[in-house]
């Protein structure tokens, strides 16, 4: 094997080809966005990586939102165009893809993410151009507590949200011994410290609990350690792949018949990746595709279905709702201008085909959360396909969500 | 202490799935020179494509079936991919083979979509071997993969030191211009042992969709460990690489069991060691790659 050394002359030339490459990125702009030729919203989400099923069909929720609102004159009568970028399920990548739609594309707000991590670094950006900035997918509790900002409001419920509403009931079906593992992020830390407090005021013991790194794909460790523990219940906050991993791991070892399976957040698009086996446990959903008490959902599954031939999911609905929202409260503010229209999400009240939930949701001025059901429910296999979860009980927020007060957050605008 | 030797038992389990797609980068290795990070690809692409037959020959058929077809397009790809960077720096067909792998995750993701896909295991594998017991993690379908990786490695070493053409890959090993001089189509070797080593990441491939499920990254993360089994067993031997594979499985239990947030990173911390004291592996040869 010949071993080539490279010589100054090469690495001149390969910075210089490096640079130009760099630099013709601009150059495919043709056209410079100027004021009253629409209006843009940039969407970064993970379309690849650990995350991608879900990122997948937020935009497909946007992209519908988005045509909806066209056909219907676009925002303050100027069109509407979505602009999808990737990050790839990495922070610094989704950090990329956003100050590139900001610095270049020039959106007017941005939407995002599906991981938490994404999700604050994305607010913080935006923050720092002073966009507004719609979280259609992080669920730490940070995002609307001690890190929430003035141009950030969130859609999905909060690890908080999803403890209170599950708590209560998995201790009345099973017990109050818990185990908790947790995937070791923003996401799952907070996760873990609802439920310990949940579990404390309902005078439980918390028997174990484990942080695994994101990607694990063998959990026959830890699971050995909680078969052992023998807990009424053993909570699994892993999310995505890690979820599927897991849970089949559950079932293998039949770990599933010595206690109940629970957790917090649960979606769609995890259950359906699992064998029928392993498709168990008692978790939160955030929105659900069969409710037969909120007339307006038939008529939006069936509209999806026509787009997309497959039925919409709480990843569908938070996009939905996030490029509905803006273009609500920009109405409703009457400008494009950010602060404006987040002064105007405070309060906005979501009109039924929009909300599509029992009860009304609004976002709540206080911490920018929108005021959502939980769904608590139980995942098994209903007489549809898709049909894999019984809802037991929609949860309010009104009883779920922590007052403002105890969230951590204050929110201050600029100037 | 019980549990100390559960989780042991538990991370040899977990480390025969190393253990086997070590074997199959060794084997790559060793012969061609090629460091494939395509490796992990082709162990998606395995479980992919056993998932698609297995709707006609059942999982069984694709165990067998999914690995020869993945063989096949492995060969394939040697010839026409590979082959023509080996006289360049390996710098060139490193990032090749990674370029490969991210092909091969797209590719994927076009054909059979992001989400994930469930892979029934057959009802008669899908319990505990030991159930009620301390022992009951030991499922038979992971029995089963302990069965698997074995013989695959049986197999393997039964080919190389057995056969005639077993023969002429280890002569290429030693001196593969003395062979070519020799008249022997090296070429040929070449693609052989390429097509091996994917025929087993092809093996892993379907053996991991039991266990994880399909996904387009299940690859990701299942390569590094793997590579990190390669390089502490040793590059350039075999053997090395397949107890390196249990070695790794063991150290990513004990590091679940004690301190689980750094059971990813006990296999890195114990390649740093390794790096430090004996460079070249439990079992390696000094100055392979030169």
């Amino acid at each position: 094997m010949k071993s080539k050394s490279y010589s100054r002359r090469d690495v001149i030339k390969l910075g210089a080809g490096a640079a130009a490459l760099a630099a013709t990125n601009g150059l495919f702009r043709f056209t410079q966005a100027q004021a009253g030729e629409g209006v843009k919203i940039g969407f970064v989400t993970s379309l690849s990586g650990v995350y991608a099923a879900l990122g997948e069909n937020e935009i497909r929720g946007g992209e519908m939102a988005t045509d909806e609102i066209n056909a219907a004159g676009g925002i303050l009568g100027q069109p509407l165009e979505l602009l999808v970028e990737d990050d790839t399920s990495t922070t610094d990548v989704g950090v990329q893809k956003l100050r590139k739609l900001i610095e270049r594309d020039n959106v007017n707000y941005s939407v995002g993410a599906v991981s938490s991590g994404v999700s604050l670094a994305l607010s913080q950006v935006a923050n720092q151009f002073g966009r507004l900035h719609i979280v259609s997918g992080g669920h730490a509790d940070s995002i609307t507590g001690s890190d929430c900002k003035w141009n950030t409001f969130r859609i999905p419920t909060n690890g908080n949200m999803e403890a209170n509403a599950i708590g209560q009931v998995l201790a009345d079906k099973f017990g109050k011994n818990w185990y908790i593992t947790t995937p070791d992020y923003a996401y799952g830390w907070s996760l873990q410290e609802a439920f310990t407090r949940v579990n404390a005021e309902l005078g439980g013991t918390i028997v174990g609990a484990d942080r695994l790194p994101l990607g694990t794909n063998d959990y026959s460790a830890v699971l050995l350690k909680v078969a052992q523990a023998k807990p009424d219940v053993f909570l699994v906050f892993q999310a995505g792949e890690d979820a599927i991993a897991i849970l089949t791991q559950i079932t293998q070892f039949g770990l599933d018949k010595e206690m109940a399976v629970a957790g917090g957040l649960q979606e769609w698009e995890n259950i359906v990746a699992l064998p029928e086996t392993a498709r168990i446990g008692w978790w939160t959903f955030e929105w659900y595709y069969r409710q037969p008490d909120v007339p307006e959902v038939a008529d939006f599954v069936e509209r999806y279905n026509g787009l997309y031939n497959a039925n919409p999911t709480a990843r569908s609905w938070f996009g939905y709702v996030a490029i509905h929202s803006i273009a609500l409260a920009a109405e409703a503010a009457g400008s494009l201008d950010s602060v404006a229209v987040a002064k105007a999400l405070e309060g906005l009240t979501l009109p039924p085909e929009i909300g599509l939930q029992p009860g009304t949701l609004s976002y709540r001025a206080g911490d920018h959360q929108l005021m959502d059901n939980v769904y608590v429910g139980e995942v098994r296999q209903g007489d549809e396909p898709d049909d894999i979860f019984q809802v037991e009980r929609t949860v309010p927020a009104s009883e779920s969500a922590l007052p403002v007060s105890e969230t951590g957050c204050t929110i201050s605008y600029p100037g | 202490m019980e549990l100390l030797v559960l989780q042991v038992i538990n991370g040899l389990i977990l480390g025969m799935f190393y253990a086997l797609m070590a074997l199959g980068l060794s084997l790559i290795l060793s012969l061609t020179r090629v460091i494939n990070l395509a490796h992990g690809g082709f162990l998606v692409l395995g479980a992919y494509l056993a998932l698609t037959i297995s709707s006609v020959v059942g999982f069984w058929g694709a165990l067998v079936l999914g690995p020869v077809l993945l063989a096949i397009i492995g060969f394939v790809a040697e010839r026409f991919i590979i082959r023509p960077l080996y006289t360049r720096d390996p710098l060139d067909s490193l990032l090749l083979t990674f370029g490969l792998a991210l092909v091969i995750e797209q590719l994927v993701r076009m054909i059979w979509g992001s989400i994930g896909l469930p892979f029934r295991i057959p009802d008669v594998l899908a319990s505990s071997l030991f159930p009620g017991t301390s022992f009951f993690f030991i499922t038979k379908y992971r029995a089963f993969i302990i069965v698997v990786a074995l013989t695959a490695g049986l197999l393997l070493y039964l080919f190389l030191s057995r056969t005639r053409l077993g023969l002429y890959i280890r002569a290429a090993v030693q001196d593969r211009e003395t062979l070519s001089a020799l008249g022997t189509n090296v070429g040929r070797l070449y693609s052989l042992s390429f097509a091996l080593g994917v025929f087993m990441a092809g093996l892993a491939g379907v053996l991991a969709a039991g266990q994880l499920g399909l996904n387009p990254t299940m690859g990701n993360t299942l390569l590094l460990p793997s590579f990190i089994a390669l390089i502490i067993g040793g590059l350039g031997s075999l053997i090395g690489s397949f107890l390196g594979g249990l070695f790794i499985g063991v150290v990513t239990a004990i590091a679940g069991q004690y301190f689980p947030e750094i059971s990813q990173f006990a296999a890195f911390l114990v390649l740093a060691v390794m790096l430090l004291i004996r460079p070249r592996g439990l079992f390696g040869q000094e100055g392979f790659l030169e």
